[in-house]
């Protein structure tokens, strides 16, 4: 090697040196030089930096056609269904409209804000939701809570099954001038409560 | 998909904002269906069924074999059931059914639902029968809770007529 400063002789040695084709004594004298002169640092920097942002841009254009080939798998699968299924036929069709525009973080923005309220406002609300009206077994009853049957006389019957659940019976004995219809209504037959 | 510089971003950036949109529109509607789930409490669904109790000859209905409270006393007397309706009702607070009684009865009836105490955990009813001839109804007001029946019985063609309402708040 003839020294640092020849730029075509020192470009190709860097690039040698970067991708590891130097043997052990041409190495070392690179990583003298490299010591020595801050140029020759910088320009090693440079060359670097480059490096990164070329396998950089290979990775986005690898990961472009990945999504690329997804997205056409995707579209063909939604035209082979034809109309029944458009979840993710309708996610495409938004994020090809957001593609379009330059300032993408303000509908996203505006997206992740109206979530956040909604669950906000969706545990206030469950918060404040009055008692519902399911009740444990053994705590379902029926009763009467007002009569108003003229002359008829009530006879009111309370019966509970094995689960605890207590029925009201209300008979109506009805009075001797109310015993038109049926046979023999208004006999007023009504048995005693056997409870 | 525009092609551009900036490669990721510009093409995965709007699917996560699609995600995003979507993810956002459901919570909003999520949002909006509570509200109408807590109002169904307001309705309430009632069997309501009508019988005819009798020492004549007959079968009683397979719907009533299973109805402990018919095998119980005051019933105890009568061997025979016969299912004259059987009918199932939504009925939102304020909301009245007319009821199915048999011919011959004379009688007319209906039952409001007046609304849903959440404090007392009830629901709470109006029944009102009217005679044909009778001067006025009669007005019978029982509360429910849970799915406890409710029987209202009276004298009928040499037997009992019964109305037989199982009630419970609709989102139960």
């Amino acid at each position: 090697m003839k020294g640092s400063d020849t730029g075509g002789g020192r470009d190709a040695l860097l690039q040698q040196y970067l991708d590891g084709r130097l043997d052990g004594e041409r190495r070392a004298e690179v990583e003298r030089l490299l010591a020595a002169d801050p140029g020759f640092a910088r320009a090693l920097a440079d060359y670097r930096a480059i490096g990164g942002l070329l396998r950089e841009a290979a990775g986005v254009e690898e990961a472009s056609a990945l999504l690329d080939a997804r997205l056409g798998a995707v579209k063909r699968g939604a035209a082979a269904r034809g109309e029944g299924w458009r979840g993710e036929t309708l996610v495409i069709w938004l994020a090809e409209l957001l593609a379009h525009r330059k300032r993408v973080w303000i509908p996203a923005a505006a997206a992740a804000a109206a979530a956040v309220a909604a669950i906000v406002l969706l545990a206030v609300t469950e918060a404040r939701r009055p008692p519902g009206l399911a009740t444990p077994p053994g705590t379902t009853w029926s009763r009467v809570t007002a009569l108003s049957l003229g002359a008829n006389i009530p006879m009111v019957y309370e019966t509970e099954d094995e689960a605890g659940t207590k029925a009201t019976i209300l008979w109506i004995m009805p009075q001797e001038e109310d015993t038109n219809a049926g046979n023999d209504e208004g006999k007023n037959d009504a048995p005693a409560p056997d409870r | 998909m525009q092609e551009t510089t900036k490669g990721r971003t510009m093409r995965q950036r709007p699917i996560v904002e699609a995600w995003a949109l979507l993810a956002a529109a459901a919570a909003l509607l999520l949002l909006v269906a509570r509200p109408q789930a807590a109002a169904a409490e307001e309705k309430a669904q009632c069997r309501i069924m009508t019988i005819h109790a009798t020492n004549k000859e007959g079968k009683t209905d397979e719907k009533l074999k299973g109805l402990a409270i018919l095998k119980k006393a005051p019933f105890t007397g009568y061997s025979t059931f016969l299912l004259i309706s059987d009918r199932t009702h939504t009925l939102a607070a304020g909301a009245a059914v007319g009821l199915s009684l048999p011919a011959g009865s004379e009688l007319s009836g209906k039952l409001n639902f007046k609304g849903a105490n959440a404090a007392l955990k009830e629901l709470n009813f109006r029944l009102t029968m009217m005679k044909e001839k009778a001067k006025e109804p009669e007005e019978i007001d029982f509360a429910v809770r849970g799915k406890a029946p409710f029987l209202y019985v009276r004298p009928f063609k040499e037997g009992l007529l019964l109305l037989h309402f199982q009630c419970s708040a609709l989102s139960q």
